[in-house]
């Protein structure tokens, strides 16, 4: 019996010696901050935050005077290091820096392609507090202007670009949200190269960048998703444009919902109608043959999916012409896989992972390219590519065939 | 001076050799003298000549020299009964030879019987015993000359009826529950369980009071460990008064300083069945319609009667639910002081955002609001069982409108902690035992100042620490988380699930071990099989 109350003061000290999410803060001493940049500036970082204002999101509550205020507030702060910079906010701000919940880490290209991701990922991996799930963006020009833009619908911006991601990342094969961890283990991936999306405004950033902005329908500048940055290591190297992103997502097994426009015949010009194939279910095999010392690699792609729009005038319910398009369209595809890989040739990126396949697959052979001053140079890849349309959906005949039928002799 | 103190209803002998000393002691001074005018004037003396205590001195038709008195007290006995049953057979004539002169025993005798119409009729021996007697409701009838009296059983005046139990009500099952007369609350367990071995042991505690208490279980089902456990630490009580059966199960709970409660207590006679022919044991004190039941197992306090009458699978779905809410009522408040003040980072981000918005401008802690609105709403409550009925819905006004809305508009309170406490208050009623929600009530602060002092560690650490002290908790002998731990398979039929009925086939192990068998197998209702 008397053996409780030790037992219970045990109980209670040894918590105070297991290190983690510790010391009481209460909401209202919180920045909570949503998205965050990083820029340089000569010798410094410059780092951006984008912080909460929760009395301006939540309405009708006690905190009063809700509406008129901007959602969120930014202030930048510079530093030798990036710790050192988030240090110097603490002079300006009222509350302590709250970092749980910061979705999007956003990046100048100068950064990246300078200074190198190395100290950053370091410094993100390092606190307890941080997320491991935020996700990376890259930007061409300054970084911090990204955070500015007030997103209609939307209050907390950097929540909404996080859903920009992700919503776009279901409906178009080509967006890959890059979380820390994953952009992280890319990076160090000697066979593998990391790919981050980047996030540009288009129009008139300032205009965007006050509160009138929300109030005419028609917004001044909208933030969107654009090329895809390719790193070696810790450095950019290049940008993608939207067709080698696909292009990369065809080689690295990534296409789960993805539109193929594609026009009537093989041969058709640019004034030929076109049609809408949309790929519901796709599998990428890469293998690697070795012949003669040189390196093939095979890249089996399968692609299932519908017709979903058409402009051509056919007879769909005849197979053959069914076969004609799938013919057609593994075209297109084979078009956007090798001028992809040649592209990636050029940059000395081995985004699809090739270099691991063959490392598996035939590690000699693989000894000799990884010695090898442009290993890419020396593969060449034989795409076998089969699309199979497994239906054309409500309508059979195309309704330009209607037109064609009812015409007035 | 210590009353007499005897075993009334059962024939056992009494195994308490303490209070068999004090009847040796008592004897000896207060025999019945058979001087009549002496012993009324004893009586008369002890009872300090209270004005309720009435003694008719009747002539006898033997003789002058034979006087009969009546004695009883007003108020305590069926006037009806005393009227038509007691008064007229000793005061009529036509039974009586006037010549025979009878000697004061025989007359005794055939007052008791020949004439007295009264079922129950004991002889009393000393002042003490007719003491008792007449303090209980019975007419005392005591003849000059004779050293011996009558106790005849008179008991009645006003009582309460048999009433719908207000502390359990239920949608189906019966609707009668125990009243303050221990007479009537055997007489209702005894409607439910019609066997001779539903055993009733009874004994008077309380020096000045000398309260009626019956142990009541059934003979062949129940531990008798644990019947004679309970019987034991019954005898070991020495106190002046029991007043209400919370007075007994302080005095005889196995923990007194747990917040479980380790017996638990009902106003339902079909609870207190359900439970005898489990093989547990009832104890009911007069004066109180609460009966006290042991041994009690911590599933059993989140148990109603009503689940047995139900279906069992809605009875299930509120059983499981009522282990939910008893969880919420204890470690809400607790939970939302952890997780706003020190783990902010496992809110979804919206959701912090909302709750930030509605922490701003609060100029406490949300540790001192949390207690602040936690004894708010306890004195509320208290507020409202106290207060007469007439001024009930000023509670509701004042409570809802201006601690509640008020407070938050105001800024002082945010509006979650109101939704917080509110719901904590809710989940509090649903637990079916109000000794169970009371242990909720009370853990729910600790829990507070540990979240409030270590967030998520110091509640992790509370409910290790609770966890210790369920396992070790022990009822009259049966551990206290009993199916669990120790785990008994057979027994999770009636723990946090309720199986049909047809498939209740043993008594829980432990408890009705002496004959587990409860139903026949294999009697499953199923579509007649048709040969044709």
């Amino acid at each position: 019996m008397n053996r409780w109350p030790f037992l219970i003061l045990l109980l209670l000290i040894v918590p105070l010696f297991v290190t983690g999410c510790w010391d009481s803060k209460e909401l209202n001493s919180l920045s909570i901050i949503s998205a965050t940049s990083i820029d340089r500036e000569r010798d410094h970082w410059v780092v951006t935050f984008q912080v909460i204002i929760p009395q301006a999101i939540a309405t009708q509550t006690g905190g009063g005077g809700a509406g008129s205020q901007s959602p969120t507030t930014i202030f930048s702060t510079n530093g030798r290091t990036i710790r050192e910079a988030m240090q110097n906010a603490s002079l300006e701000t009222s509350r302590m820096l709250f970092f749980a919940h910061n979705s999007i880490l956003i990046l100048s290209e100068k950064v990246a392609r300078e200074e190198g991701v190395g100290q950053i990922l370091d410094f993100f991996l390092r606190p307890f507090e941080s997320r491991e799930t935020m996700s990376i963006l890259l930007t061409k020009g300054k970084a911090s202007d990204l955070l500015e833009v007030l997103i209609p619908l939307e209050k907390i911006s950097g929540n909404a670009v996080k859903r920009v991601i992700d919503q776009s990342q279901r409906n178009l094969s080509q967006v890959q949200n890059i979380k820390l961890i994953d952009f992280a283990a890319r990076v160090a991936d000697p066979n593998a190269s990391a790919m981050v999306p980047e996030l540009q405004v288009s129009g008139n950033l300032k205009g965007q960048s006050s509160l009138d902005a929300l109030k005419s329908p028609r917004n001044e500048a909208v933030i969107k998703l654009g090329e895809l940055g390719v790193f070696r290591r810790d450095k950019l190297v290049g940008w993608l444009n939207g067709e080698e992103s696909r292009g990369v997502a065809w080689l690295s097994n990534r296409v789960k919902n993805l539109i193929i426009v594609y026009p009537c015949s093989a041969k058709g010009g640019e004034r030929d109608s076109l049609s809408s194939f949309r790929v519901l279910k796709s599998s990428t095999k890469l293998s690697s043959e070795i012949q003669g010392g040189k390196v093939t690699m095979k890249v089996q792609i399968n692609a299932r999916g519908v017709l979903d729009e058409t402009g051509c005038k056919m007879d769909l319910s005849n197979p053959r012409v069914i076969a004609e398009q799938q013919r057609i369209i593994a075209k297109v595809i084979n078009g956007e896989v090798v001028s992809t890989w040649n592209r990636l040739r050029t940059i000395e990126t081995d985004a699809p992972g090739f270099l691991d396949v063959i490392h598996r697959e035939h590690p000699d052979a693989w000894k000799k390219l990884a010695q090898s001053k442009h290993p890419l140079d020396e593969i060449t890849i034989r795409p076998q590519i089969r699309v199979n349309i497994e239906h054309t959906d409500m309508i059979n005949k195309p309704y330009s065939t209607l037109l064609e039928q009812n015409k007035r002799p | 001076m210590r009353p007499f103190t005897k075993n009334k209803q059962s024939g056992n002998p009494q195994p308490e050799a303490c209070t068999q000393r004090s009847t040796e002691s008592q004897a000896a001074e207060t025999k019945l003298t058979g001087n009549l005018d002496d012993d009324l004037r004893i009586i008369k003396e002890r009872t300090g000549g209270s004005s309720d205590l009435i003694i008719r001195l009747i002539d006898s038709m033997f003789g002058k020299e034979l006087r009969i008195a009546v004695i009883y007290i007003e108020g305590l006995v069926n006037e009806q009964v005393m009227n038509s049953s007691v008064m007229p057979s000793l005061t009529a004539k036509d039974f009586i030879d006037p010549h025979h002169l009878a000697a004061p025993s025989e007359v005794l005798g055939m007052i008791k019987n020949r004439f007295l119409s009264i079922s129950n009729v004991k002889d009393v021996h000393s002042l003490d015993e007719v003491l008792s007697a007449v303090l209980a409701g019975n007419t005392a009838i005591l003849v000059s000359g004779a050293t011996l009296g009558i106790s005849a059983s008179t008991a009645g005046g006003e009582q309460r009826g048999v009433n719908e139990p207000q502390s359990e009500t239920v949608i189906r099952g019966p609707r009668e529950g125990f009243t303050e007369n221990l007479r009537t609350n055997t007489a209702l367990i005894r409607r439910k369980i019609r066997n001779p071995d539903l055993w009733i042991e009874s004994r008077k505690i309380g020096r000045i009071s000398q309260t009626e208490v019956a142990v009541m279980y059934l003979r062949g089902i129940a531990n008798d460990k644990v019947v004679q456990e309970i019987l034991q630490r019954l005898d070991r009580i020495d106190t002046d008064s029991i007043l209400e059966s919370g007075y007994i199960e302080e005095f005889i709970q196995d923990e007194a300083f747990s917040p479980f409660p380790t017996m638990t207590n009902t106003e339902r006679p079909d609870a207190i069945a359900g439970a005898l022919l489990e093989g547990k044991v009832a104890i009911l004190v007069d004066g109180s319609p609460f009966v006290l039941l042991a041994p009690v197992t911590i599933f059993k306090l989140f148990q109603s009667s009503e689940d047995y009458y139900q279906k069992f699978d809605i009875a299930t779905f509120l059983r499981l639910l009522r282990v939910i809410s008893f969880v919420v009522s204890m470690l809400l408040p607790s939970l939302y002081i952890a997780i706003t003040t020190f783990h902010q980072q496992i809110l979804p981000t919206t959701l912090l955002v909302s709750l930030a918005a509605q922490r701003e401008g609060v100029p406490f802690p949300a540790f001192v609001e949390a207690l602040a609105m936690e004894i708010t709403f306890d004195v509320l409550r208290e507020a409202g069982v106290r207060m007469p009925r007439a001024i009930g819905s000023a509670i509701s006004i004042v409570g809802a409108l201006v601690l509640g809305q008020a407070a938050v508009q105001a800024g002082l309170v945010s509006a979650a902690m109101v939704i917080i406490v509110a719901f904590t208050a809710i989940a509090g009623f649903v637990a079916p035992s109000v000794s169970i929600s009371n242990s909720a009530r009370i853990l729910r602060f600790g829990f507070m100042i540990l979240a409030g002092t270590l967030g998520l560690f110091g509640i992790m650490a509370g409910l290790i620490a609770l966890l210790i002290h369920l396992c070790g908790l022990r009822s009259f002998g049966i551990p206290y988380l009993l199916p669990l731990a120790p785990f008994i398979p057979a027994d999770q039929k009636d723990a946090f699930v309720r199986v049909p009925w047809w498939a209740m086939l043993r008594r829980p192990t432990l408890i009705g071990k002496k004959n587990p068998k409860r139903e026949k197998k294999f009697q499953k209702p199923s579509p007649p099989k048709n040969k044709n």
